[in-house]
């Protein structure tokens, strides 16, 4: 078994801390004071649009790129600045940047030589490594030489190898296709339970980072905007902007009326709608706002009756998606998407009745980015 | 058939242009084995004596062996120089890159007519004696600039992430210098050895301002030109385009295996 520097470590210990970090190019603010502990062990996900801060922040904890301000703790202490062998994190980078004239082999070595490890170490290290990433039979090729998979696995070889405390991955599948990026997202997985060490993980690919993830902070112009696991972030999206880029939304318009704790009522283009508002918001009566409904909790056909809102709607589009069916309904000037389990057989043009509960609606603070207009 | 019309026409056009551009070479060579020493076809015939005289030649050894040094030792330096120099302005060039650029590729501008007068000047000035020290310090000015111009270009294909994984993997400047910058440079190392072997091989303008006592070949050539166009003139010419001609048969093959093998 591999022994890695974070693997005799107590669980909930902090391994990458970062305290108001911020980071400016010119006059543009790529991170704007954030907040972050990272458990060690943990496989942690930064995730936004590009230009969010999210590599930024990768790259001041890998040391490549220092903060204007804050503090960066990577197992309790500050990250040292002037690079060497000791440094306790290694980055996999999105174009793998492999050396192109070093083998396989040669690759891998590398920052163990760089660590001054003796010369029949490194042999057995790098044999071990390249044999768990299932690289033995093309230990003597140059990176050019194989696929983009393979290419990948060596990056994450050539990083493991010198066994770090926290692994740092920017986009690492990038640049591989769908089935391949499917395919190294459960190897990746598999390899961090078994290494053991952190992973900080940077990627814009939503259902990546909820495959991978045991937290998801997700990252808006600089800032954190929320973290937790895939199921809170998923449940309970602090604004329309994560509820719109974590799965998929309906988001409507609405004037917000009154409410009790959590439970809300608010004027949409559809009614008056009841729905949950997230802990951190607390509106008054006439602010602007945001509805958020899941297409999977838009529920269609008669049973609906029952449900807390139910109304008729014109059936616009239908699409088969395999394991279910995408609906589009319109009412009046408001565009609603639902998914249904199975394959949905009524045609376009047809009016169906829909419905959903009230606990599946979230109402959010209003954001000019996501707002419909109010019919 | 008109697409063979137009292969035959381009075929014969570039069989005129490699005609136009080797003719002269191959006439030189032909005329350093006659016999009659008037250049004038149809040929006496033939002989290996002219070459034969040009090897019993002291001077004529002496002054193909300084060429060869001053050849290799410039190489040497303006290739270490220029390949830092052009590694500097790469990375740490910054805003000044373009103008740095230029400025270092303004020598290759200058008539070497004017380099010559410039460093005799210069040399004047600070009372240094003309040796081939003074030749080999002339041509390094000279070459420099191609030396630049071309790490130049192959450094614009240079991922820097290579250089932050090396960093990330504990590497020092040095190391990263020495170990992944050098090999992704080779090519351009050797294309920028024998350009500069061969700007310096062939040189006679620079090296007659700044040389001393010392005579090179392409001087001989000159020197002997004023008798002239002998066919032992046409033998050393010949020997000088086999020996450039060599070096560039080297370059191409070392290209070569290192695009097939990074």
């Amino acid at each position: 078994m591999l022994h890695y520097r974070g693997s005799s470590r107590v669980m909930n210990q902090i391994d990458v801390e970062l305290q108001s970090v911020v980071k400016r190019f010119g006059s543009f603010t790529a991170v704007d004071g954030i907040d972050l502990a990272v458990q060690c062990g943990q496989f942690v996900t930064l995730l936004g649009p590009s230009g969010c801060g999210k590599t930024t922040t990768l790259r001041m904890i890998g040391g490549l790129e220092l903060p204007d301000s804050g503090r960066i703790l990577v197992g309790g202490e500050p990250l040292a600045t002037d690079g060497g062998a000791s440094r306790p994190t290694r980055m996999v980078f999105q174009n793998y940047a492999l050396f192109p004239h070093m083998t396989v082999a040669e690759n891998v070595a590398f920052g163990l030589r760089m660590q001054k490890v003796p010369k029949a170490e490194i042999e057995t290290r790098v044999k071990d490594i390249v044999a768990l990433l299932g690289l033995t039979a093309h230990i003597e090729k140059f990176p050019r030489q194989m696929s983009g998979g393979q290419q990948q696995r060596v990056a994450l070889a050539r990083a493991l190898v010198t066994r770090p405390r926290v692994l740092l991955l920017d986009e690492p599948l990038g640049a591989l296709d769908l089935k391949m990026r499917k395919h190294m997202q459960h190897e990746l997985k598999k390899l961090q339970r078994e290494v053991g060490i952190t992973f900080v993980y940077v990627t814009h690919d939503q259902e990546e980072a909820m495959n991978l993830s045991d937290t998801i902070v997700v990252m808006d112009h600089g800032l954190i905007v929320q973290q937790g696991s895939a199921a809170e972030i998923y449940q309970n999206p602090v604004n329309a902007y994560v509820a719109d880029f974590i799965g998929e939304a309906n988001l409507l318009s609405g004037v917000f009326r009154d409410g009790a704790g959590d439970r809300a009522t608010a004027i949409s283009p559809l009614g008056v709608l009841g729905g949950r508002l997230p802990e951190s918001y607390r509106p008054s009566a006439g602010d602007h706002v945001l509805f958020s409904i899941r297409p999977e909790h838009v529920l269609i056909g008669q049973n609906t009756a029952s449900l807390d809102f139910n109304k008729q709607g014109t059936l616009t589009e239908v699409a088969y998606l395999g394991g279910s069916s995408r609906l589009t309904l319109a009412v009046g000037d408001t565009t609603l998407r639902a998914d249904v389990p199975g394959l949905f057989t009524a045609p376009a043009g047809e009016v169906v009745m829909f419905g959903w509960q009230a606990e599946n609606v979230r109402i959010l603070r209003h954001d000019a980015r996501f707002t419909t207009p109010v019919a | 058939m008109r697409r063979d019309n137009v292969k035959i026409v381009l075929g014969i056009w570039t069989g005129l242009v490699l005609l136009f551009l080797f003719a002269p070479l191959i006439i030189v060579a032909i005329f350093s084995f006659n016999t009659s020493t008037i250049s004038r076809f149809p040929l006496s015939g033939y002989t290996l004596s002219w070459y034969a005289k040009l090897f019993g030649d002291g001077m004529l050894r002496e002054a193909l062996w300084n060429s060869l040094i001053i050849a290799f030792a410039t190489v040497v330096v303006s290739c270490s120089l220029g390949i830092l120099a052009a590694v500097g302005i790469h990375r740490h060039g910054g805003r000044f890159t373009s103008g740095l650029r230029a400025f270092s590729l303004t020598p290759m501008m200058v008539p070497r007519l004017v380099i010559g007068i410039a460093l005799l000047t210069f040399y004047n000035l600070i009372q240094i004696d003309l040796s081939l020290f003074t030749v080999i310090a002339g041509h390094i000015v000279m070459t420099m600039p191609y030396v630049i111009l071309i790490a130049l270009a192959r450094l614009v294909g240079f991922e820097k992430t290579l250089e932050e994984a090396a960093w990330d993997l504990g590497a020092s400047t040095f190391t990263i210098f020495r170990e992944i910058m050098v090999p992704f440079l080779k090519p351009a190392i050797i294309a920028a050895g024998l350009m500069s072997f061969t700007l310096s091989f062939d040189e006679v303008v620079v090296t007659f301002f700044t040389t001393g006592r010392e005579n090179t070949l392409p001087m001989m050539i000159w020197s002997k030109l004023r008798f002239g166009i002998t066919p032992e003139v046409n033998a050393i010419a010949t020997i000088t385009v086999l020996i450039s001609g060599l070096f560039a048969v080297i370059a191409e093959l070392t290209l070569r295996r290192a695009q097939e093998k990074p």
